[in-house]
Parts: C-alpha cells; structure tokens; sequence
C-alpha cells in the first residue's frame, strides 16, 4: 500500500509540475483549441482526485493490502502517521469543495450586482441585435454570462470600430455565452482560490483563459473576416493606458491577434487521435490508486 | 430583465432626468404613457430607496426623491467593475480584449501592417 501511495504522490507531483509546463509550452493547443481544453479539465480533475486517494492511501495502509481490506480492518490505534495523512485528505477536500462553493457564489453575486447597474444605466441597441451600450470613452467590450446574459459594449467602442469590426467582435462575445465558456473557467477560478501559489494552477487558469478565447475568435471567423476580427483586438486592446496589472492579462491579445492573422495549420488526424488517447489516459489515473494497491 | 426591474430603470431616468429632488406624483407624470397605478410608482421608489439607489426625504406634507449618485457615477463604477484589476472578476466578466503594453502594441501594429483596411 505505501508503494502503491509513493507512485500515486509521484503522479500528483507530475500533474503539478512538468505536465501542466510542457502543455503551455506546447505549440499544438493553437491548432486544436478545444481538444487542449479537454486535457487541461482532465489534467485538473485527476491532479485533484489522485491526491485525494494519494492521501487516503498513506491513511490506511496500516490496517490492510487493500483500500478495501483496510477499510474492513480499521482500528482507532493506528500510528500517527496514519492519523495525519488522514486528516490532511480531509482538510484539502473540505477546502476544494467548501472553496469551489464559495468562488461560485461570489461569481454570481458580482454579476448580479453588476447586471442591477448595466441595466439602470445602459442602453439596449436593437441595431446591435440586443447588445448593450454603456455612455463611456474608453473602449471596452464583454459579456455577463448567466441566466440572463448581457453583451456590453462602451461607447468608445461604436466610435473607434467599423460596423465590421463591432459585428466581428459581438460574435465572439456571443460565442462565449452560447457555450457557456464561464462554466469551464469557473473550476479553475476555483482551484486557483484554493493553491493561490501552486505555479501550475495559476499556468492552467492563464491558459484555459487563453484557449477559451482562441475558441470565441474561432467561432467568430465563420462569419468574419479574420483580419478585420485582428483588427478589433489592436483598437479595443490599445483604446486605454494600461495600468499596473492589466498589462499582464493583455499577453493574450498579441497571441490571438498573430494566430489570427497567421493562422496555424489544424491539428492533423492522428495528433486529434493522439489528443484524445491523452485525454481518456489522463482521466483514468484516479483508476490507477485504486489498482495500484493490487499489483504492488 | 423583469418588469418591475424595467420600471426601476424608468424611474431611475425620471429621477436624474429632474433638475431637483421629485415627488412620487411627478415620477408618475414623467412616466404617464405607462398608465401606472400611483401606488406601483410608490413601491418602484421604495425599491430604489432599498437599493441604496435614491434618497427619499421629508418636503412638507409628500415626500421627494434624490438620485444619491449621478448617471455618470454609476458608469464609472460600472466601468471600474468591468476594467477591474481583481483576479477574481476573470469568472465574473470575460473581456474581448484586455489593455496591451506599448511594446505589444508596437508588435500588433507591425503584424497588422499592409493588410487592407476595410470591414
């Protein structure tokens, strides 16, 4: 059972370390943006599951070969060790799911409070088929997702941009909602709220930001032009001085503007293939802690 | 957005629209083409009171209403909320494009240059 509990730590320390830094290394997530998305939800919940059973495996090591076994044989005499390991599982899922609980409420609390005061003060544009405009110079454009979703655009915007550039940028904005990109971000919001200094959580949520985009660009070219969707991403992403933190997130523009204009091949048939296999073999490690302790 | 929720804005613009504080009377006059019964203006109000969003005060024997921020306040703070630097907005919000540095915005440029500007 301990050997079983060492590899399954080392798989954790894997997907912590070197698999989530070769994956934003990685070039081909550009050319197959949603099949990269997969891997890191995948990479995601098996760093977490595995953990957990990483843990509990430590913990009941003494009382049997087996998860099984042991949880048959379990004393209340067992070495301190054993106490320890059990409690830090605990403690770590009660902070996962008590932390995932409460990122998700205060997501929906600011954009409730932020809805209340679009709607007091923007106008509905029936010639931007619905899209909100806020009276503001600086040109920002986004979407409120939810229930009851809004796509907002400033002033600034309608002023700086063709009516080419706006349709091509209300896309985008409307393919986030239609795909409810927001639910995919949430878990790593999460997660990044429960490690705030674990570096592979904070590469995870810069990067399913990131392909999450590619994905809306993507959906916007169908009907735009890219060079025109290209264009929309310098006026918006240089209509304000940039400020202290801002700076960092904008990386992204540059990214997605090359992509756009120098698109990249799509992935080939068998790299899709090789993706998926990726995929399912990731998701399937939390099978391994509990074959592990059979073979070892 | 809900009826009621509609009504507020409504009445919200009536109340800034004002060049002084208003009465409830004069909320439902600027409102008239809605046909509201007086009592509906009077609860609209007392929301908006709830919300922190006008201020009612004693003017003789009626009360009137303040908007406690202008329109323009609450863009800015609408605007804030939207350009905000908190990590945590990322799930709240999803931006099209963030602000870029000057030396991202030199490169962008560059790779934009020479391609025809129309759409």
């Amino acid at each position: 059972m301990l050997t079983a509990a060492a590899l399954l730590l080392a798989v954790v320390v894997l997907l912590a370390t070197v698999v989530p830094d070769r994956l934003a290394a990685a070039r081909w997530p550009a050319r197959a943006p949603a099949r990269a998305l997969l891997l890191w939800q995948a990479i995601g919940l098996a760093g977490g599951v595995v953990a957990l059973e990483a843990g509990a495996t430590v913990a009941l090591a003494p009382y049997g070969d087996t998860q099984v076994s042991a949880l048959r044989h379990l004393r209340s005499n067992g070495p301190w060790w054993s106490w320890a390991a059990a409690f830090l599982t605990l403690a770590v899922f009660l902070r996962l799911t008590t932390v995932l609980v409460a990122s998700t409420a205060r997501t929906l609390r600011q954009r409730r409070q932020h809805r209340i005061l679009l709607d007091l003060v923007a106008v509905r544009s029936d010639a931007l088929s619905g899209a909100r405009v806020v009276a503001h110079d600086v040109p920002v454009a986004y979407c409120l997702p939810g229930l009851r979703p809004r796509v907002v655009l400033s002033r600034g915007v309608l002023d700086r941009l063709s009516d080419g550039e706006v349709a091509a940028v209300l896309a985008h904005e409307r393919a986030h909602l239609a795909a409810r990109h927001d639910l995919v971000i949430l878990p790593f919001v999460a997660l990044g709220a429960t490690f705030p200094r674990l570096p592979a959580v904070r590469t995870a949520r810069m990067q399913v930001a990131l392909l999450i985009e590619m994905l809306a660009d993507d959906r916007a070219v169908r009907r735009h032009d890219r060079d025109v969707l290209a264009r929309a991403l310098y006026k918006v992403g240089t209509g304000a001085v940039p400020v202290g933190g801002l700076a960092a997130a904008g990386g992204d523009v540059l990214v997605r503007a090359t992509r756009l204009l120098e698109p990249p091949r799509p992935l080939s048939r068998a790299g899709s293939a090789a993706v998926i296999v990726a995929v399912v073999g990731v998701a399937a490690l939390p099978l391994a802690g509990l074959v592990l302790p059979l073979l070892t | 957005m809900t009826r009621l929720g509609e009504l507020e804005s409504a009445a919200m613009q009536v109340v800034w629209s004002a060049p002084g504080p208003v009465t409830a009377r004069e909320v439902a006059d600027g409102l008239a083409d809605r046909q509201l019964a007086y009592t509906t203006v009077l609860t609209v109000l007392t929301r908006l009171e709830g919300k922190g969003l006008v201020r009612r005060e004693r003017a003789g024997r009626a009360h009137t209403y303040a908007p406690v921020a202008s329109r323009e306040d609450h863009i800015a703070v609408l605007m804030q909320q939207a350009l905000g630097q908190a990590g945590d907005r990322e799930a709240a919000l999803q931006h099209f494009a963030r602000t870029v540095t000057p030396a991202e915005a030199d490169a962008l440029r560059r790779a934009l240059d020479g391609r025809p500007i129309d759409g």
